[in-house]
């Protein structure tokens, strides 16, 4: 599939995936799974590869294995700091209400809900690939 | 992004009539929760039935609206749907929030309709 940098554009996106993954009659939580991570990755790519910049190129391969669907974008943005995926590690959540965290948490739940997630840079392109589990004996996240 | 704020034997209610709270409606959600909130006191129920899909800026509104409330008030959540309840589990913000299961389950039993 290809898309541009667009937020507005991110749920036509993730509808359209979600319908051509449902003919394999994966379970709803793995839909569920599937368009939270999907909308967090593109989210990504729109924030912090392009910052911001709109139609900007995005391109997204689906293909299912026997108990997943693999995944594989790309963009031309900016690469990741380090050439390295962030940690989203877990956090605990300070007890005061004002310390709250507001944002971050986009890495912690793509990596919660992803097998082999993987990032490249290669001829200036972010080459991003993960698999989603969606066989019956997946294990709630 | 359409907030109806109603209030139901003391119970204020703030119902989202839009299906997504996601990272273009972030903003819009949060001045127009801090519009509504402002002012009241005690309990403020934010009524997610319609609202099928939370992203993580989304999450980030609904936790910067609590944290824009005075003291003495308080941002309750009710009737979240599968996927955005998910979001919140994965994040730990399902402790963070006082959750009821749907509007009926608040104190007061505010009538959805």
């Amino acid at each position: 599939m290809h898309f541009t940098s667009d937020p507005f554009s991110i749920a036509a996106v993730t509808g359209q995936l979600i319908e051509k993954v449902a003919v394999i009659s994966p379970t709803p939580d793995a839909l569920a799974n599937i368009e939270i991570v999907v909308t967090e990755v593109i989210n990504n790519i729109i924030e912090h590869a392009y910052q911001d910049r709109p139609d900007q190129p995005i391109e997204m391969s689906a293909r299912s294995t026997a108990d997943s669907i693999q995944f594989d974008l790309v963009d031309c943005g900016r690469q990741m700091p380090d050439c390295r995926l962030p940690e989203g590690a877990t956090r605990k959540l300070p007890d005061a209400v004002a310390e709250l965290p507001e944002g971050g948490f986009g890495w912690h739940i793509i990596r919660s809900l992803t097998e082999n997630l993987k990032y490249s840079r290669i001829s200036g392109e972010n080459h991003l690939s993960f698999s989603v589990t969606i066989g019956p004996t997946q294990s709630v996240g | 992004m359409q907030l109806n704020a109603t209030e139901t034997n003391d119970v204020f209610v703030i119902a989202v009539d839009s299906a997504r709270i996601d990272a273009p409606q972030a903003i819009q959600f949060k001045d127009q929760m801090r519009e509504l909130t402002a002012g009241r006191t005690g309990a403020i129920v934010l009524d997610l039935q319609a609202v099928g899909f939370v992203d993580s800026s989304g999450l980030g509104a609904i936790v910067a609206s609590m944290k824009q409330l005075a003291p003495g008030q308080e941002l309750q959540l009710a009737a979240l749907t599968p996927t955005v309840e998910k979001v919140f589990r994965l994040t730990r913000m399902d402790s963070v929030f006082k959750i009821h299961k749907d509007l009926a389950a608040v104190g007061g039993a505010a009538d959805p309709d």
